[in-house]
């Protein structure tokens, strides 16, 4: 293909690219994660199309689909070993706005006595959250990146342009595949307890509620409120604790390993 | 036999003197130790012991008259907490407002908890125990609810006075309650040796929860306080206290 027939390709190409890019955006999915899951596509797709354009039933070597596809052959086989998928070594880079969540969380200078994330003015009074940003996101603009943390539902907007955060890190709020996912594997989470329960009462794993409290509907911003900060607490605790309680017994013995977690649910009828 | 066994009781009874006097020096030690680091000499110290000694001291001693205006911000914070009134939209204490009117507003609970200081005084004093900020002119918002004392040497040996009077209170009540596991009031301890690195975590992992526990409790204290049959009721402070601490 020509110089010209590329160029036309890659105007075509971003056309069609575009509103992706677009659905990219809104659910807070990076370039590089982007760049990273379509050059595994490329690569998955490429090993396909060989193999069916080949006259041979062997698969084609990893050296071949390098050579069609412009990725050095290491990555081909690292690439080929997976599903096609974002990188994890991308996907943990995140969005750049997770470094000033981060710092909201664990930065001395933005926490109250309790040690948890206080509300910030964003920029008049300091802390504030324009010196968050310039502090830990040095170029980037602080109107920008509170934009951005409130599209993603990640920061509340408060009376007297004051700031709250609500998550540690950056993930997109409401219904979109990634939390649809996220849904589905506690909904699963879930039912498997219930249902080894039932099959094993002789060795139940913890499942266990409050009694449910009626209370003035006009009270619930309080109780929601009492909830999560409570909870959280308690789940940042107790995540800290099996960690240390896993590593002593993964320095002594290796053994079959099991996940373990803990989900804390509020419910409101 | 019988002469056996009261020589026996004598001899007990001295080594508990002993081991009691011992104690008695230690926490003598402790005492005059901290003391001195606020910068009274041993001699004043042995002059102020004879003279605590000397008298009973009462419930209402020193460090209530320098700890009272700190208690009278800590009822004002907990109004503002507790009272659905002063809650805002997302549950938790509002911006409030510095105006003069009826309602809710910050110079209504200072007029409230320090009927005889000007609004202005009330906010300094917010601000150097750092539970409350300006917003703007007009307006101002809580950032913590524990009143803290870090870097204010008398109002700190105020609380240490009022923690070490708490602390022993709790040991004479457990020292004579039955050997029931329930009887006693709850004193619990965790120690073990880490380095200064891990003592630091330590601190950052604690410190939420440490808060949590304080704040249920004080609010179970409070909602009980204020219901209407508890009301008449002969009451006595009470309440949970909890520090970290390094030897």
């Amino acid at each position: 293909m020509g110089r010209n027939g590329k160029a036309a390709l890659a105007r075509a190409a971003m056309s069609a690219v575009e509103p992706l890019v677009e659905l990219f955006l809104e659910l807070g999915v990076t370039s590089p994660e982007a760049e990273s899951l379509l050059r595994s596509v490329f690569v998955h797709k490429a090993r396909q199309w060989l193999a069916n354009s080949s006259v041979t039933t062997a698969d084609p070597s990893d050296v071949r689909v390098s050579l069609v596809t412009g990725v050095h052959r290491n990555f081909v086989r690292r690439i080929l070993a997976e599903p096609p998928g974002i990188a994890a070594a991308r996907e943990q880079k995140g969005h750049p706005a997770g470094r000033v969540l981060e710092a909201w969380h664990s930065d001395p200078k933005y926490l109250d006595s309790s040690g948890k994330p206080r509300d910030l003015s964003e920029k008049d009074q300091e802390p504030s959250f324009h010196t968050l940003v310039l502090e830990h996101l040095p170029g980037a603009s602080p109107g920008m990146v509170l934009a951005e943390l409130h599209r993603a539902g990640l920061v509340q907007l408060l009376s007297e342009h004051r700031l709250r955060v609500r998550n540690r890190s950056f993930r997109m709020q409401g219904i979109n595949p990634g939390n649809i996912n996220e849904m589905g594997a506690q909904a699963r989470e879930l039912l498997e307890t219930l249902t080894h329960n039932l099959r094993r009462p002789d060795a139940p794993r913890f499942c266990d509620s409050t009694r449910s409290i009626e209370i003035d509907a006009g009270r619930l911003p309080i109780i929601r409120d009492l909830i999560a900060r409570r909870t959280g607490t308690f789940l940042t605790a107790i995540e800290q604790e099996l960690t240390m309680l896993a590593g002593s017994v993964r320095s002594r013995r290796a053994g079959k390993r099991i996940r373990v977690g803990l989900t804390a649910v509020e419910t409101e009828r | 036999m019988t002469t056996r066994r009261s020589r026996l009781a004598v001899t007990a009874k001295s080594s508990d003197r002993i081991v009691l006097e011992a104690l008695a020096t230690e926490l003598l030690g402790a005492c005059i130790a901290t003391l001195k680091t606020h910068g009274l000499s041993a001699g004043k110290l042995v002059e102020l012991a004879a003279r605590a000694s000397a008298k009973q001291t009462s419930r209402k001693s020193a460090f209530s008259s320098v700890l009272a205006e700190a208690e009278c911000l800590a009822n004002l914070l907990n109004k503002w907490m507790e009272n659905p009134k002063y809650r805002d939209a997302t549950g938790r204490p509002a911006v409030l407002s510095l105006g003069k009117g009826a309602g809710r507003s910050f110079t209504a609970l200072a007029r409230e908890f320090f009927p005889a200081w000007s609004v202005v005084d009330v906010l300094a004093f917010g601000a150097k125990t750092r539970v409350i900020e300006r917003i703007g002119r007009d307006k101002v918002a809580m950032i913590n609810s524990t009143v803290l004392f870090t870097g204010n040497a008398p109002l700190i040996l105020a609380h240490l006075v009022r923690s070490v009077r708490r602390l022993l209170g709790t040991g004479n009540f457990n020292r004579r309650a039955g050997s029931e596991l329930l009887e006693g009031l709850p004193d619990r301890t965790s120690i073990v040796a880490v380095s200064d690195e891990e003592f630091r975590e330590f601190v950052k992992f604690i410190r939420p929860q440490v808060s949590d526990w304080i704040e249920m409790s004080n609010r179970w204290l409070f909602q009980r306080s204020q219901s209407t049959k508890n009301k008449a009721r002969n009451k006595r402070e009470a309440g949970l206290q909890i520090f970290v601490f390094r030897d």
